[in-house]
């Protein structure tokens, strides 16, 4: 019974944890402007996330090594470097995206903000990244951010036509008033939301953190292969509900109070209640998760003591780096830009950033020096190279796209 | 015949096996990652018969890894060293008889939890 | 096993490109003007949207509001981008004049329905001051 329970809450923090503010605006824009003909990229994402992140959990379980300290081992300071600057400064927008988020969340509630709000939020980060456990912070979050489902419900209680919007996602064509190199840019956009690369390092970080041995990998591959495609669900839920309330008039969504809409439509205040607990956890969560993965990438190159199963005093630089990074982002917030411009350019840059992160779990989770008997079987090598090449022209097409469509304008 | 200072052993690619390695003390904390090598001097300019073969002296980090990835050298009193004699382990990660604290690597480690860390309230608690 | 960077050769090639993406890339006048009475009636529709729902009892209203707020912005920064063209022909010079009076037509109806919101009282004509900015943005994008 307690081992049930155990997988239960494994699989629900997953898909709770699942959606962040990429995925959400991004599925959001996507559904109002194209309706469900970019859902087969979510699906794209989905199965490539589960891939990387399971090796990369299973590279941590077995190895007893986080991701970052293997890519300089394996790859060498100067491409370890390369990859920490790149990450590092993808990690920094998200994070500002995501307390960004947070703030956005507050004003739709009191109408107050939301500049007044991103102290507040950038300070409540730091503070539960300082005090709470690891295992606490990721179930309150996930568990919370479960609420999300009412995307789902919402999606039900709408009353769509459902063949309407299969023929949208099974024969996807660009509409009427759309480019298609606009449709090529979200796509690329919604791939990079879907597969966050700091999803990567947080992933195996985390392993470490809740000690992770290969007994845990069964439990590791059901949350990975459960939580994520219902993650995925509920992100075509957000499409789904942009789709059927915002499309047909002509709403295209530049921000969150726009996304909220449809779900205020189908369920009224009560929906929209439990829509702001799932989305302030999703967001929180997403920002605790980027935090400490500044901190894990940073003192991984370089060696440094990390963890939150340390005492901060047993890990000063790690929470140093962190501290920096939150001042950073809020700083970044200060300037007054728009937190969902911030969203959109860091789903973009996380898809060029992708080939970073994946070719290294690639080649490690193939090494039997950290691997063991435990290397990549045939079957997941080749998917693996099948989503190498998918996730390399995902990265080269990422800028010319934007440029070209103008940031999908 | 062998030289007397060459023994039975495992062989190791310095470059694979030593650089860019994480440094663990004797609880398993890590303290650095080894960021370069010392090796000991061999004289320049002349014939190298008798001559023993350089020994690695000890792991240098710090200011050192600049100069490995761009080029340049800072001055040898620089350097911050964990002495060779002090590793026990070599897996995948290395690992040294002293505690962390106890290393002089460790020193930004200490000023950044003397100075920092230590002074923000709940640094020294365990997380709740 | 390294990775050698090979980046730095590749720059001058890529600059070319780059120059020309965003040469290609500068909108002409009625491409412009489209987008921005495109932005005007997302804005208009999200403030419709959203004062019925509120009048529905559905939508609270610091969520109204808010939603108003940002469509404020929205056609703001649309007025912007209409204000700085400068129109090759008479008849692109009608048409920017068109969509200009549409946006502010809708910025009014927008404000005033925000205004009369913030003062808990009734909408009066303002949903229907906002169906016809709709309507004008609509026509005026041609």
């Amino acid at each position: 019974m307690k081992k049930l329970f155990a997988v239960a809450l494994g699989v629900l923090t997953a898909i709770g944890g699942f959606v962040d503010i990429g995925d959400l605006v991004t599925n959001a824009v996507v559904g109002s402007r194209f309706g469900m003909s970019l859902a087969w990229v979510v699906v794209v994402g989905v199965v490539g996330i589960c891939l990387f992140a399971n090796m990369s959990g299973r590279v941590a379980a077995v190895s007893g090594r986080a991701t970052f300290e293997i890519i300089r081992e394996r790859l060498g300071p100067r491409a370890g470097l390369a990859n920490l600057g790149a990450s590092f400064f993808i990690n920094l927008m998200t994070m500002a995206a995501e307390i960004g988020g947070i703030a956005l969340v507050l004003q739709l509630v009191t109408g107050i903000g939301p500049m007044l709000w991103m102290p507040l939020a950038a300070f409540a980060v730091w503070i539960v990244v300082w005090r709470a456990k690891f295992s606490q912070l990721e179930n309150a979050a996930g568990l919370l951010g479960l609420s999300l489902i009412v995307f789902a419900v919402a999606v039900v209680m709408l009353g769509p036509d459902w063949g309407e919007l299969a023929h949208q996602a099974f024969v996807p064509t660009v509409p009427a008033s759309e480019q298609p190199s606009t449709y090529w840019f979200y796509a690329v956009a919604l791939f990079g939301a879907a597969m966050t690369p700091y999803e990567v390092f947080f992933f195996s970080s985390g392993a470490i953190e809740e000690g992770w041995t290969r007994k845990d990998l069964g439990q590791e591959r059901v949350n990975v292969f459960v939580g994520f495609p219902l993650g995925g669900l509920l992100s075509l839920a957000i499409a789904a509900s942009a789709a059927i309330v915002l499309l047909p008039q002509a709403i295209a969504v530049t921000s969150l109070s726009q996304v909220v809409l449809p779900v205020v439509q189908a369920g009224g205040t009560i929906a929209f209640c439990f829509l702001i607990v799932g989305m302030l956890a999703a967001f929180f969560g997403a920002a605790l998760e980027t935090t400490l993965s500044s901190g894990y990438t940073i003192a991984q190159y370089f060696g440094w003591s990390w963890g939150k199963f340390r005492r901060p005093a047993k890990a000063a630089r790690f929470h140093l780096v962190m501290i920096v990074g939150l001042v950073i982002a809020l700083g970044i917030l200060l300037t007054g830009v728009d937190p969902i411009a911030v969203t959109e350019y860091s789903v973009v840059f996380s898809a060029v950033a992708l080939p970073l992160t994946y070719i290294p779990i690639l080649i490690i989770s193939n090494d039997p020096d950290y691997m063991g008997t435990e290397v990549n079987g045939r079957a997941v090598n080749a998917l693996g190279l099948v989503y190498l090449v998918v996730i390399v022209v995902a990265a080269v097409a990422a800028i010319p796209l934007m440029i070209i469509s103008g940031a999908g304008a | 015949m062998k030289s007397p200072t060459v023994r039975a052993g495992r062989i190791l690619d310095a470059h694979l096996h030593l650089l860019d390695r994480q440094v663990l003390d004797v609880d398993d904390v890590p303290v650095t990652t080894v960021d370069d090598l010392e090796l000991s001097d061999i004289p320049v300019d002349t014939d190298l018969d008798g001559v023993e073969a350089p020994v690695i002296v000890s792991l240098l980090s710090g200011a050192v890894l600049g100069t490995r990835i761009f080029g340049g050298r800072p001055p040898s009193t620089r350097w911050h060293r964990v002495p060779w004699s002090s590793l026990v382990e070599l897996g995948t990660a290395l690992k040294v008889d002293a505690a962390a604290d106890d290393l002089e690597v460790s020193w930004p480690e200490r000023w950044v939890r003397d100075h920092i860390i230590a002074r923000i309230p709940g640094g020294r608690h365990d997380p709740e | 096993m390294r990775v050698q960077s090979v980046c730095v050769r590749k720059i001058p090639g890529f600059a070319i490109v780059l120059t020309a993406a965003l040469l290609s890339g500068c909108a002409a006048t009625s491409d412009t003007l489209r987008d921005a009475s495109e932005a005007g009636v997302s804005a208009v529709g999200s403030s419709s949207l959203a004062l019925e729902l509120h009048a529905d009892g559905q939508a609270l209203t610091p969520l109204t509001d808010t939603v108003l707020a940002d469509a404020i912005t929205e056609l703001t920064d649309a007025s912007l981008t209409v204000v700085e063209l400068t129109p090759a022909t008479a008849s692109e010079e009608q048409q920017r004049d068109d969509v200009e009076q549409a946006l502010r037509e809708a910025l009014d109806a927008v404000t005033g329905a925000r205004a009369a919101l913030a003062q808990g009282g009734a909408m009066s004509d303002w949903p229907a001051e906002l169906d016809a900015a709709r309507a004008d943005l609509e026509e005026a994008a041609g």
